[in-house]
């Protein structure tokens, strides 16, 4: 039998790695929130319609929001901010390790200039990261859809960094 | 070519086709070597083990299948 037309395993197993045992699963606990770190850092387009976002947060609520949009003549600097620690707790709840890897598995292949989004969680001692394709229109004429629970992690990243930076939005 | 150390097998899966076993290491589905016949059965019977005592293995990731599996 061709390879291709074999079945593959469905199902996600429960992970019992620590990292994935913090985050995700629309629960944090409160002992572990000051440990964890997210970054976002999201580039693409050709030279004339470059964008760059860059965003980091921590557990304690600190945050750093960069972002460069040359068709908005926009270039904001590094800006250091704080959010409630509930903020960030939307964020990480959302974060589910196992569901990352599967995520970057499935990624089709990126065409040039696309813009590429590195969603990254961490407890200080293991992190996990997905690639996703980072502007919708592209993402969806590819054929690449970014599960519900890690899409709502973006979204609220791009909401505190909206905020953090006094701009409506801050997406591609 | 990768190695992922220290790793442990969480959940196995195979079905009735020949050569078709995969195994949950490292957050992510991996199938056996499937080339060989044997080497797919060893590598089911060395996962196995290596989930039923609960032990980390090291495996060789290359071309999205696992090529050499240790079990400490």
């Amino acid at each position: 039998m061709n390879d291709n037309e074999k079945a593959t395993p469905g199902g996600i197993p429960q992970d019992p790695t620590p990292l994935a045992a913090k985050v995700g699963a629309g629960r944090v606990a409160p002992e572990d929130v000051s440990s964890l770190r997210v970054t976002l850092d999201i580039e693409g387009g050709s030279a004339d319609d470059r964008y760059e976002f860059h965003f980091r947060g921590s557990g304690s609520g600190d945050t750093q929001v960069e972002v460069k949009n040359r068709l908005r003549q926009l270039e904001i600097l590094p800006k250091f901010g704080e959010v409630s620690a509930d903020e960030m707790i939307d964020v990480f709840t959302n974060l589910d390790v196992s569901q990352m890897s599967v995520v970057g598995q499935s990624l089709p292949p990126i065409p040039p200039d696309s813009t590429v989004g590195i969603l990254t969680v961490s407890d200080g001692r293991q992190e996990a990261t997905v690639v996703f394709m980072a502007d919708e229109g592209q993402a969806k004429a590819a054929g690449f859809e970014l599960p519900e629970d890690l899409r709502r992690a973006v979204d609220k990243i791009f909401e505190i960094g909206a905020r953090q930076v006094d701009l409506e939005s801050v997406r591609p | 070519m990768a190695w992922l150390n220290n790793k442990r097998v969480i959940a196995l899966w195979g079905n009735w086709e020949d050569s078709n076993v995969w195994g949950w290491i490292d957050g992510a589905w991996r199938k056996f070597h499937d080339d060989n016949d044997d080497a797919t059965t060893n590598f089911a019977i060395l996962a196995a083990h290596a989930k039923g005592d609960n032990r980390n293995v090291n495996v060789r990731i290359d071309g999205d299948r696992v090529k050499e599996m240790y079990v400490w």
